[in-house]
């Protein structure tokens, strides 16, 4: 095995990854080589051609790809070395961070005073949602479906039900039109859409494509292609004629890695890291940024959490060896919120609480306590899965022990 | 592929109906010997039908029904796949298996499967303690009152073994006919003329592992059958970091209907709960339902409660051949020039090689010669990488590690995959915790260059 060595590697080319190492050389950091096993950078913005990027970073709507190009042209500009069809088959750490990679050139060992996964987020697949039904072809994720769309140009099928009412699932909708495709109805289970509504009437013609809400998809059926599938609604269960369901959102972090590497990590979502807000994982040297950590997030927050990891990266970089920085406090939540975002922090630097939801929650409260006292109530009128809230974190100066664990709940309005 | 099959000789001294594991294990043993043999197949692939939805499991046969030919064939055909496994590089380990009782079963239960186990000639079964269980299994739920230990019992790959078999054949000279029905069977001097998908061809004899279908197959040849109908079976796969969840097979105590759900290791390293038992109408109901998945996954957190926060990589449907005798039916008749390999219920993969030997020994007496043939080659298969030149030693499935030098091997084997599951059967890519996220556009880009089919003809748009 062929050994190399950098002063920090970032595994995956896409908003996070790009902006974490980007920055670093910015923020002085000699060497930053950032692995993709895809062959081309950029991560998921790559395949997705609607305008919805780039507004907050620079100031004007792009394409995906043409966000991506940006970005890349500001990682060429610092000298950032980007190794594409490289992909990391083992991470850890041993005195010092380190990981292996198999590439086209075989298999290399590589050690680094620091690592950022940016491996990104995808969205579940059929088997993991437990939809029931055959196996045939013509089931498809949303960026299944535009990688063969906008980097293939293959049309994957001409009746499609969408399964989602989130942004990214209008997004399907969307590309569903470009590809020629009939979008004959989106489903979701909740009693409206997650997204907003100038974006769901733009992608559904104003209504011309119906939107089914309060809808369960409960079965797929077709043997040699999908013919069909079953919705549970108000009204019972009916099928829908259709040869294309395109499943959308339910994002989860692509945390194989740190599952793999032994990090503390959320299972249900994918291998989500537990991180704080500068990205510490709890393996010495290893970061996480973007989507991994956020799972679901804009391609804008990705690149924010990658300054911020990169600014923590540098820090650390720059402070003598041996320091233990590791901040005390550890979040845990229950149902019905997905994630809390940063999982660790100090009470003596509080930062911004950042939440998603798996249900509407409407008129309640959220709730962080510490030891059966609370900590700090927030009132909502309404949350909404899908999207992420920020909440206040000062209450966390409020915890006076180090190794306390705060609870994140929701509770009734009283 | 239609150009070269139709220039082949199309006379046979055997023509086997069926490329399942049994049809393939038939194919393999007669592929040893000098006769033309023809491996006839319906489907798109070796391995299609009841053959790649099974609990993937080599068994030892020391639960079988005590003095059946079943009992018999399941284990002479342990010993002989499992030497087989090791030499043909089919994914298999001996990971044993732990039977445990638990106090809603019947007190005598262990005891009575022990002396079962004995009387089919398995002595190496040791009963074990609640402790014992625990130290094998301490993720199991609180509860367990006993179990038994068959440090025999293996997890195989249940798609790599019929292709070596199909493999080995076809590389000792057997035709492989795929996509090819039987439509027609007509008796012309003693021999069979047989219409496949169109093609016709000749042969002395006729068998016939059709398995679901091998009723109907029978028909065709005017040979009698009992009726096969098909059971589902449901299964659960869960994701790679649920695999230490267990370390053996876990089993139940049987009922007289099914061996019941159990839990197991898979040699790709995830966790596999299932099956399920249910009596359906059609033989292509390999659907998964609601019930069935909510049945195992309320039987699985049970029994291991770490499986409540561990996300499922697929599910699938495989359909057992029961026979209304509820025994293997493995005849032949020298006057029709007709042999059937039938009614193996859910015991084929364990037992394909004996099956494969008992019906040759049933042929040769029937006045077959079985001559062996000089220079046969064994059948290779690996999934290792041995190279990693130019573009070879790039990953395509991250969750898999599916190299492109894994997909070229498969690529230019004897049986190529022809459709995406084919790819993922022989190699894993698209079959991971992503389920294609990541890979399936550019493995079909890369299938459709190698077939010459376009990609949309892969994904079977416009076959609804």
């Amino acid at each position: 095995m062929r050994v190399d060595t950098a002063d920090v590697l970032v595994i995956g080319s896409g908003p996070a990854g790009l902006t974490t190492a980007t920055r670093l050389r910015r923020l002085g950091v000699d060497e930053v080589v950032v692995l993709e096993r895809e062959g081309d950078v950029g991560g998921i913005p790559r395949h997705s051609a609607h305008p919805s990027f780039g507004l907050r970073d620079y100031g004007r709507p792009m394409t995906g790809p043409r966000y991506v190009a940006a970005l890349v042209r500001g990682a060429e500009r610092e000298s950032v070395v980007i190794r594409t069809g490289t992909t990391v088959t083992g991470l850890g750490y041993t005195g010092k961070p380190y990981l292996t990679t198999q590439s086209a050139e075989g298999q290399t060992r590589w050690e680094a005073d620091a690592i950022v996964l940016a491996t990104g987020c995808r969205e579940r697949p059929r088997s993991a949602r437990l939809i029931p039904g055959t196996r045939a072809p013509g089931v498809f994720t949303t960026g299944e479906l535009q990688q063969f769309t906008y980097l293939r140009g293959v049309k994957v099928g001409s009746r499609a039900v969408v399964v989602g009412a989130e942004h990214v699932s209008f997004s399907a909708v969307m590309t569903l039109r470009d590809a020629g495709i009939d979008c004959v109805a989106v489903i979701t289970p909740f009693s409206a859409h997650q997204s907003y509504s100038p974006l769901r009437l733009w992608a559904t013609r104003f209504g011309r494509v119906p939107l089914l809400t309060g809808h369960r998809l409960v079965g797929i059926e077709g043997r040699r292609r999908v013919d069909g599938v079953v919705v549970e609604g108000p009204d019972g269960r009916r099928g829908i004629d259709c040869d294309t369901v395109i499943l959308t959102g339910e994002w989860v972090a692509e945390g194989s890695l740190a599952l793999a590497a032994g990090l503390r990590a959320d299972k249900r979502n994918g291998g989500r890291p537990s991180a704080t807000a500068g990205g510490t994982t709890s393996l010495p040297g290893i970061y996480a940024a973007g989507s991994v950590v956020k799972p679901g997030e804009s391609a804008a927050s990705a690149t924010r959490s990658g300054r911020t990891v990169a600014e923590a990266v540098a820090n650390q970089l720059s402070r003598p060896p041996g320091l233990d920085t590791t901040p005390g406090l550890s979040m845990e939540w229950e149902s019905p919120i997905r994630w809390v975002s940063p999982q660790r922090a100090s009470s003596r630097r509080p930062v911004p609480l950042e939440l998603r939801v798996d249900q509407w929650v409407t008129d309640s409260t959220v709730v962080f306590r510490t030891d059966g006292t609370v900590l700090d109530t927030v009132s909502v009128r309404r949350l909404v899965p899908g999207r992420t809230y920020t909440f206040d974190g000062a209450w966390m100066g409020r915890v006076e022990e180090d190794g306390a664990r705060v609870q994140v709940s929701i509770g009734v309005r009283s | 592929m239609a150009e070269s099959e139709a220039s082949r000789d199309p006379t046979y001294d055997v023509a086997v109906i069926g490329a399942g594991v049994v049809g393939c294990a038939i194919a393999r043993a007669l592929s040893r010997h000098r006769l033309r043999v023809a491996l006839v197949e319906a489907g798109n692939d070796v391995g299609t039908g009841i053959s790649k939805a099974n609990s993937a499991i080599l068994h030892t046969g020391f639960d079988a029904r005590p003095g059946t030919l079943e009992a018999r064939l399941v284990s002479r055909g342990h010993r002989l796949l499992t030497e087989y496994a090791a030499s043909a590089g089919i994914p298999m380990h001996r990971v044993g298996a732990t039977l445990v009782a638990w106090p809603s079963d019947d007190g005598d239960a262990l005891e009575r499967i022990s002396s079962r186990a004995v009387e089919n000639g398995y002595h190496a079964a040791e009963r074990l303690t609640a402790d014992q269980v625990y130290r094998r299994e301490p993720h199991l739920a609180p509860g367990a009152v006993g179990g038994l230990a068959i440090p025999d019992e293996s997890i195989i790959c249940p798609f790599t073994t019929p292709l070596a078999f199909a493999t080995e054949a076809v590389a000792n000279g057997t035709t492989l006919m795929l996509d090819s029905p039987v439509e027609t069977a007509r008796r012309v001097d003693r021999r069979w003329e047989l219409i496949l998908g169109g093609t016709r061809i000749s042969t002395a004899w006729v068998i016939n592992a059709a398995g679901l279908h091998g009723d109907s197959v029978a028909g065709l040849f005017g040979a009698s059958s009992p009726e096969i109908r098909p059971r589902r079976g449901q299964f659960v796969v869960f994701d790679k970091t649920a695999g230490g969840l267990v370390s053996s097979i876990v089993l139940g105590v049987p009922s007289p209907r099914s061996k019941g759900v159990l839990l197991a290791p898979t040699v790709f390293g995830n966790l596999l709960l299932g099956p399920t038992s249910e009596d359906v109408d059609a033989k292509d109901a390999t659907e998964t339902t609601e019930d069935g998945i909510a049945h195992l996954l309320e039987k699985g957190t049970a029994l291991l409660p770490g499986l409540a926060d561990t996300e499922v990589t697929s599910t699938y449907a495989g359909l057992r051949a029961v026979p209304s005798t509820d025994a293997y039916h493995i005849e032949v008749d020298a006057g029709s020039g007709y042999g059937c390999a039938t009614g193996i219920r859910s015991t084929g993969l364990s037992a394909s090689m004996a099956i494969a030997e008992y019906l040759l020994d049933q042929l040769s007496d029937a006045g077959l010669a079985l001559e062996t043939k000089a220079g046969t080659v064994p059948s290779i298969i690996s999934s290792a990488a041995d190279s990693a030149d130019g573009d070879a030693g790039r990953v395509v499935c991250f969750c898999e590690l599916t190299t492109m030098a894994e997909l070229e091997k498969a690529a230019v084997s004897p049986i190529p995959p022809r459709t995406v599951d084919g790819v993922w059967r022989r190699t894993r890519a698209t079959g991971g915790r992503c389920q294609g996220f990541y890979c399936r556009a550019q493995v079909v880009d890369w299938l459709a260059a190698k077939t010459g089919r376009t990609a949309a003809d892969l994904l079977e748009v416009g076959q609804a």
